[in-house]
């Protein structure tokens, strides 16, 4: 059995080595970059990302295993390693102003980010349970480092225990999970788990207790109900960029490793594992919209609302047919774009001696910056789903997958909550609109940050009126998982 | 082409405005007035080009592809009711605009953006013809709507505000969950993706399928419209609205809901129709009767006003949903007929609250001493409301009940019974408001209606006597559509109907409707 890859199979690892051999370079280069020049390494970090995804084309397409079948190339992983880089490089393009305001070290910072980056996408890439969790592994610890990069304040202290105490007892679970995957597979291997499910031999009940394990141990990195607990703590507490990174990032890899775990490795058991995602799904929505309602920083806000996506997310799951895998898809890239572009607008308000993350430090932002409350607008009716924006086209194609499949109920669950978080997000609109302005302190924005609120409210607007591309992007996407085939669990015809 | 551009000159409109620097305020004003009244401009020749002895059942037919992965078209075309309602759309907008001149003086940049968007968002919704395309415009109206209530209303705006935006949205998005289910089983019958409205009207849906998909629909279009029991956002949303806002809310967004019957409900689930019919005859009864008597207890015009709105709407849909033939039509004319003497009512109470800023009716009386033109207007469209004959709400009303009277006795009964409350609340609101001593030092030097308001009325004036007295053009406009949903919804009269759409409005024509065509009470 040959372990170590050949140079065939490096070339297909040639956007992982290019960050890897990148991330190396600065985090040794920039101890000799001057402490006033660190924009200099933000900008490093960029191009590598911006090299990473352009390493990424020749890919486009492809679907090959490789390295003795421990890792895909395939169109999937594709999709979400775009994600995860893009989500990367806005993170660093809002890091700008915020490592300014805050005062501290670049390098670290950028690297820490870049090695998440490499996690995720080896967590895409994964078709073996080891290499799903090296990956998973170096994206936890790069986050807990980051959480905890404020080192003088005590939220941000707080929020890093916090998550990597729970993060650390997830990934316990998971593990577990995986042993007892491997003791009843004998294989680590998607592909000879998804042989050995077919057939099981030996107890039903320790295969459902296995794929339990799984599910509850990626259920805290989706941070789906009722695994939640952490979220909005070290969403409040943590940098603000970061906790954006965190809700996009973390969640789309997680979302890619339970994709392809479920469908690749258990599809024989998928009326299991789809009865339980069916409740965290409905739990996940509606616990997190109802809890976001009362929530009156901004920070806390959108972490139970990226609570509440990941349930609508887990709705494509659910359906587990291509289009309900493809609606997964799209909503991930949509989501990546709208919780991006409002956790950028709040950090934009972070000034100095200015937290700006309460709501009421939203009041009158119309005044004092319209574009900006124009763009935040933009955001939040994007994530209330009400068109013309992306968001809309992304819920629409989830619901119409769980009808199309048969779960009118949760498509149904899924409207209400709709409607429900357009309540709170309508609130936050009412503090920019319909209250006076409290303060009248100048805001300044740095251009960076201008230009990634601008392409992101851009890509909200236009995925919303013209969203063909990516719906057939995420649909080949979709198509390079062995889909379950399902049977309708409920018909009105 | 042309209806492209009917939707896109406001919106091109409110791009301009963007653009702009906020402090130009008077050049704002302009632009928003232009891009209004151009957008009428070019709306009006659907007068005269749209040709009702036409054998298709939409013109202008605009169709390109939208989202072809999912099978989503860009596909507009209108008919007879369609071309109406984009007319009095744009008319509707213009006014609209031109009234907010010296009423609306914060932050007029937004607002007309606001103004503007709203109507490309009306416009859009009867004009589109794929399913989605017309879901997104039925829901683009929300936001530039939330907006106008909530920064620009009165009292208890944010309060209205978001309750009219969460009431609408509950039912937009259920009836997107019944397009959605629709959808499914289009591809499922005939393997072809597809929100072509037209392809939904010959498909044979089944019954369990019609009853799901006819319940969302009706959600979202009766919240819309509103019904009873689901009107209870319509006061607060009227009330707290700046003028602007009520007049396309009552003149136009309401019509989205009936529209949304006209066009979706009862086309293509007709079995569904039919056993909804006593149950919709049902609330909407309920709903002329309770709004009328809620209208009579208002102690605020407005109010008032709006309460009328749901008595009258009650007795669109119950004109429709009689369906026959006479009973459609009088419905269509009296949506219009809502559109254009509602929407005067609101600018009327508008006038007075840009002067005094009040609208308790008893702060007010005697004002037609002092305003005569203003009395003299006031008075035609109260008239108009109540159904004076030679007025348009005449037409309609007449229509409705003879519509309703060969299905059922008693509808029509207490329909009449709506029209009396309606007549005496509104005789009642002008008695007080209009005659008598002046009780209020303030009223005494009240100024009489401006020339810029007086224009703003003089085309509703027409309008409402062109309607009342010579309704034939109107009515021929519309009868190929009605013809045609009555053929869908009730095939065994549609034979003898075409008769009597022609003859409309003959009284003879209607006892030639059978009597068999009531519909069974209660469900099947």
């Amino acid at each position: 059995m040959q372990v170590v890859p050949t140079m065939a199979d490096m070339a297909w690892l040639a956007p992982e080595l290019t960050l890897t051999v990148g991330l190396l370079i600065l985090l040794i280069g920039g101890l000799f970059v001057p402490r006033d020049r660190q924009s200099a390494i933000v900008w490093a970090g960029f191009v590598v990302l911006g090299a990473t995804l352009a390493a990424l084309v020749p890919q486009a397409g492809r679907d090959v295993t490789i390295a003795n079948g421990v890792f895909a190339v395939d169109g999937f992983a594709v999709f979400i390693k775009v994600i995860a880089i893009v989500a990367a490089m806005i993170t660093l393009e809002t890091s700008r102003h915020w490592l300014t305001i805050e005062g501290v070290r670049a390098t670290e910072y950028v690297v820490l980010v870049m090695t998440a980056t490499l996690g995720m996408m080896v967590m895409a890439s994964g078709v073996d349970l080891v290499t799903m969790f090296i990956g998973l592994e170096t994206m936890a610890v790069s986050f807990y480092v980051m959480v905890g990069y404020l080192k003088p304040n005590r939220r941000s202290n707080e929020a890093a225990l916090k998550y990597f105490v729970l993060g650390t007892f997830s990934t316990g679970v998971l593990i577990y999970g995986m042993a007892w995957t491997y003791g009843l597979a004998g294989s680590t291997r998607i592909a000879d788990i998804a042989i050995a499910a077919a057939s099981p031999e030996g107890s039903i009940v320790a295969w459902r207790f296995a794929i339990m394990l799984l599910v509850a141990g990626l259920g805290f990195k989706i941070a789906a109900v009722p695994f939640h607990m952490w979220a909005p703590d070290v969403y409040e507490g943590a940098p603000t960029p970061i906790a954006s990174f965190l809700s996009v990032g973390s969640k789309a890899a997680s979302f890619a490793m339970l994709i392809r775990l479920m469908l690749e490795a258990f599809p024989s058991a998928s009326s299991d594992w789809r009865s339980a995602l069916y409740v965290l799904a409905a739990l996940s929505m509606t616990v997190g919209n109802i809890a976001a309602m009362t929530q009156n920083n901004l920070k806390r806000l959108l972490a139970y609302s990226s609570i509440a996506h990941a349930g609508y997310v887990t709705i494509g799951l659910v359906a587990a047919t291509p289009r309900g895998i493809s609606a997964s898809l799209v909503y991930i890239a949509v989501y990546a774009c709208m919780q991006m572009g409002a956790f950028a607008i709040v950090t934009a308000l972070r000034q100095k001696g200015v937290p700006g993350e309460e709501l009421h430090e939203f009041s009158g932002l119309a005044h004092r910056r319209p574009w900006m409350a124009f763009a935040m607008l933009i955001f939040m009716i994007a994530l209330g789903g009400i068109p013309p924006t992306a968001g809309f086209m992304g819920k629409m194609w989830l619901f119409g997958a769980a009808i199309d499949s048969g779960y009118v109920w949760l498509a149904v669950i899924g409207v209400a909550n709709s409607v429900l978080s357009v309540y709170y997000y309508a609130r936050v609109v009412m503090w920019m609109w319909m209250t006076p302005q409290e303060s009248e302190a100048p805001l300044p924005i740095a251009p960076s940050m201008a230009i990634a609120i601008s392409l992101a409210a851009a890509a909200v607007i236009i995925g919303g009126l013209f969203p063909d591309q990516l719906f057939t992007w995420a649909e080949s996407s979709a198509r390079a998982l062995g889909v379950v085939s399902v049977a309708p669990a409920l018909t009105l015809r | 082409m042309s209806l492209t551009l009917i939707l896109l000159t406001p919106l091109v409109g409110a791009l301009v405005l963007l653009a702009m620097p906020r402090r130009l305020e008077g050049g704002i004003k302009i632009v928003a007035n232009v891009a209004a009244w151009a957008g009428f401009l070019v709306s009006l020749p659907l007068w005269w080009q749209f040709d009702p002895s036409s054998a298709d059942q939409f013109q202008f037919v605009t169709r390109s592809p939208w989202i072809p992965s999912i099978g989503a078209e860009y596909h507009t075309g209108i008919d007879g009711f369609s071309a109406l309602l984009v007319l009095l759309t744009t008319l509707m907008g213009g006014i609209a605009i031109t009234a907010s001149w010296s009423a609306v003086s914060l932050r007029i940049k937004e607002y007309y953006i606001a103004l503007l968007v709203l109507q490309t968002g009306v416009i859009g919704a009867f004009i589109a013809l794929d399913l989605l395309l017309f879901f997104l415009f039925f829901e683009v109206m929300l936001v530039p709507m939330y907006f106008l209530i909530g920064i620009w209303g009165s009292d208890r705006r944010l309060y209205s505000a978001i309750k009219f935006f969460l009431y609408t949205l509950v039912g937009s998005v259920v009836l997107l969950l019944g397009i959605l289910a629709l959808y499914f089983h289009l591809h499922a019958v005939t393997g072809v993706y597809s929100f072509d409205v037209t392809r939904y009207y010959t498909l044979d849906v089944p019954p369990r399928l019609q009853f799901w998909v006819f319940l969302a629909f009706f959600l979202g279009f009766s919240i819309k419209v509103p019904m009873f029991p689901f009107h209870t956002w319509l006061p607060d949303a009227h009330t707290d609205a700046p003028t602007a806002g009520s007049v396309i809310l009552a003149a136009l967004l309401l019509k989205a809901g009936t529209y949304g019957f006209f066009r979706f409900s009862m086309p293509m689930l007709p079995d569904a129709t039919r056993e909804a019919v006593p149950w919709i005859a049902l609330l909407s009864l309920i709903g002329i009767v309770y709004g009328a008597l809620c209208a009579m207890a208002q102690q605020d015009w407005k109010r008032l006003v709006a309460y009328s709105s749901v008595s009258h709407m009650g007795m669109v849909v119950l004109g429709l949903f009689a369906l026959t033939p006479t009973g459609i039509t009088g419905s269509l004319i009296q949506q219009i007929n809502h559109g254009v003497s509602t929407g005067a009512l609101f600018l009327l109470v508008g006038v007075v609250y840009e002067r005094r800023h009040t609208r308790q009716i008893d702060a007010y009386g005697g004002i037609a001493a002092v305003m005569p033109l203003y009395a003299a207007i006031f008075l035609l469209m109260t008239m108009s409301s109540i159904g004076l004959p030679a007025l348009n709400g005449f037409v309609g009303e007449v229509l409705i009940l003879q519509g309703t009277f060969v299905v059922s006795k008693v509808w029509a009964g207490v329909a009449g019974l709506g029209i009396i409350l309606g007549a005496a609340y509104m005789l009642w609101l002008y008695q007080r408001t209009m005659f008598g001593e002046i009780t209020h030092d303030e009223n005494r030097g009240l100024k009489d209606l401006g020339l810029r308001e007086v224009f703003t009325f003089v085309p509703l004036i027409i309008l409402a006597f062109w309607i009342g007295l010579y309704p034939k053009p109107f009515v021929d406009r519309l009868a190929p559509a009605v013809q045609r949903l009555v053929e869908r919804v009730s095939p065994e009269i549609a034979a003898g109907a075409a008769a009597a759409v022609h003859a409309v409005p003959d009284a003879h024509a209607a006892p030639a409707v059978p009597a068999t065509t009531h519909p069974a009470p209660g469900v099947h």
